[in-house]
């Protein structure tokens, strides 16, 4: 149907360093009450996009990447702070983003959410700071800021709830001896909702396959309270093959 | 009922072997055949930067080019696109009036505000606010018209006095129309006196209930032009054959390249949070549901793919919804070849008009008292 749209024409080992071990568990859902969600769009040049996703999906258009910071407490896992990046992108018609890099700063967190979801987890301090111009996240390894980035000038949105889309996470993981795509579902029930300017102030270029995000075009930046739930996975993806030729299988029937 | 052409003029990837120019002079060919074959009007859109969906970025200069070799087909321009930082009201008023009048009078304008961040992000819009200036232009555009000169001060744009020319050569201006696709925009065009122009591709039952409260409310508008254009047009698709079969699986192929190209299209409401983008627009409403059989689900109700004899069973009901005029797309990303397209429309013109009393459907104008 699609055999036209363009590809990527990225190779996994760009990330592979990173992709967890995947097991796939009968995982219940995974509830955060009253979550903190930081999240930046940009645009960035179709052709770069198209550099870092694999062969099996296409480019949004324009092209986009994402950033997302999320700060959670679960009864179980305690307090977390969840970062995750990447390229936004289509696996057949629906929108995706291909992750490219993920932090959290709770080892709990790390090994369920490597395991059970494919997020490609290292352990970072990582800080979300909420003041009245902007809301900051930054993200250091070994006392490096690998990542830093804000929402500028956030302002409260009435009743736009249900217009807050965050793209669904491709992440790349290791299903047995195979590299696949483990598509996450997650679902929102939105308490209060800020739009403002988003700002990449740094991000080390390895996490996103070297693009240069300095002339980066904003698009937007929100700040979010709400109810989130991870959900057990329900598919997987081929690095290579599309879902239009098939490559997205159910996991109910592996 | 009266039937058109909508034009889209997708041009699908590799664009090699100027497959610009055959998509587009095939389109303008199929709306001389159309012309000649009883249908009324053909509607061409306006967007920008929509890779592969529509390329049909100057809709007034292929409408011009139809004018010149037709003779009494209608001319319906737009959507266009009621947004300062895309088109200032004037222009929109230039544009259309200057068809009217190389044309003899046969102009139809639609307007909108867009729903998409490829093209609103691409002109750097005021996203927030295109719901407002698209009431201002729907006010400003007929006194543009209307009026010798014209000036203005409001929030989208101000203008000093100006004689915005030519004026259109319809009397007192062509009719207006606004596209529906987000539930509530039927309400805003019958508060305002404005035609429906509804691009939903389809779902009667859905549209049956929005065109009866549409019919209700226009009753009491207060119009925003010199008179009320209550009419309702309803997108849907067109491939007739005999092979009923053949003619579906066709279809399916339509429906499907639509939305595979629109998937291609990031909408506001993906990008951008906005309380006046909080329904998808038309491309969004086409993706397919990831839980569901891709290719081989249920085609929309009431689109017209099939035989004749099936095609007319889905006019009737149409029909009964009080819908004034339905406007097809033809083709889509070049999915059939125009001897196909042509034997098409000829095979609609020769089984399937002669069913339905086009004069019913003439445009009911209702002079009121411009504002």
């Amino acid at each position: 149907m699609s055999a036209r749209h363009q590809f990527g024409l990225g190779s996994v080992e760009l990330f592979q360093e990173f992709a967890p071990q995947f097991d796939l568990v009968n995982s219940s859902d995974f509830t955060f009450n009253a979550a903190a969600i930081s999240y930046c769009l940009i645009e960035i040049p179709v052709a770069d996009a198209l550099r870092v996703l694999t062969p099996s999906l296409h480019p949004s258009i324009p092209g986009m990447a994402g950033f997302l910071h999320y700060k959670c407490s679960h009864d179980e896992l305690g307090n977390f702070d969840f970062v995750v990046i990447g390229v936004l992108c289509r696996s057949g018609v629906k929108p995706r983003l291909m992750t490219t890099g993920a932090f959290t700063n709770n080892a709990k967190v790390h090994d369920e959410f490597s395991r059970i979801w494919g997020y490609p987890l290292r352990l970072a301090n990582i800080a979300l700071r909420p003041n009245y111009d902007r809301v900051r996240s930054s993200v250091e390894i070994d006392g490096a800021v690998v990542l830093d980035f804000e929402v500028q000038n956030p302002v409260s949105l009435t009743g736009a709830g249900g217009s807050v889309r965050y793209p669904q996470c491709f992440n790349i993981a290791r299903d047995k001896d195979l590299m696949k795509f483990v598509q996450v579902d997650v679902s929102f029930e939105f308490i209060r909702v800020a739009r403002g300017v988003p700002r990449i102030n740094y991000c080390d270029p390895a996490l996103i396959g070297n693009i240069d995000l300095g002339a980066a075009y904003p698009i937007a930046g929100t700040i979010v309270s709400a109810n989130m739930t991870l959900h057990p996975v329900r598919y997987l993806a081929d690095i290579v093959i599309s879902a239009e030729d098939g490559g997205v299988t159910a996991v109910s029937k592996r | 009922m009266k039937f058109g052409l909508l034009m889209e003029l997708s041009v699908p990837r590799p664009w090699e072997n100027n497959i610009e120019y055959k998509v587009f002079q095939d389109s303008i060919e199929q709306v001389q055949v159309a012309e000649s074959l009883g249908f009324d009007q053909v509607w061409c859109v306006e967007h920008h930067f929509l890779e592969e969906y529509s390329h049909s970025s100057c809709p007034e200069i292929f409408l011009a080019t139809c004018a010149a070799k037709t003779s009494t087909i209608r001319l319906g321009f737009g959507i266009a696109t009621c947004v300062p930082e895309i088109s200032h009201p004037a222009r929109i008023a230039e544009r259309a009036a200057f068809l009217d009048v190389i044309s003899g009078g046969r102009v139809e304008v639609g307007t909108g505000r867009s729903s998409t961040w490829n093209e609103l992000g691409g002109f750097r819009a005021t996203i927030d606010d295109t719901k407002k200036s698209w009431d201002e232009y729907i006010r400003a555009i007929p006194k543009m018209w209307m009026q010798e000169r014209f000036s203005y001060s409001g929030q989208s744009f101000t203008m000093p006095e100006r004689c915005v020319l030519p004026k259109p050569l319809q009397k007192p201006h062509p009719p207006l129309w606004v596209a529906v696709t987000a539930p509530g925009t039927e309400l805003d065009a019958a508060d305002r006196g404005l035609g429906c122009l509804t691009l939903s591709f389809g779902n009667i039952g859905n549209n049956g209930t929005r065109f009866e409260t549409y019919r209700k409310r226009i009753k009491n508008c207060e119009p925003v032009g010199g008179f009320v254009n209550e009419q309702i047009i309803a997108a849907n698709w067109l491939y007739c054959h005999e092979n009923k079969t053949e003619a579906i699986a066709k279809g399916r192929q339509l429906v499907g390249e639509f939305g595979s190209a629109s998937s291609q299209i990031t909408e506001i409401k993906q990008a951008y949070p906005a309380s006046n983008y909080l329904e998808a627009g038309l491309l969004g409403m086409f993706r397919a549901d990831p839980d569901s059989a891709s290719g081989a689900g249920k085609l929309p109700d009431g689109l017209c793919l099939g035989d004749p004899a099936e095609i007319i069973k889905v006019l009737k009901r149409w029909e009964d919804t009080g819908v004034d005029r339905l406007v097809f797309l033809v083709n889509f990303m070049e999915v059939l070849q125009q001897s196909e397209v042509l034997d098409s429309l000829r095979l609609f013109s020769r089984e399937v008009m002669p069913y339905f009393d086009r004069d019913a459907a003439d445009v009911q104008l209702v002079r009121k008292a411009s504002a």
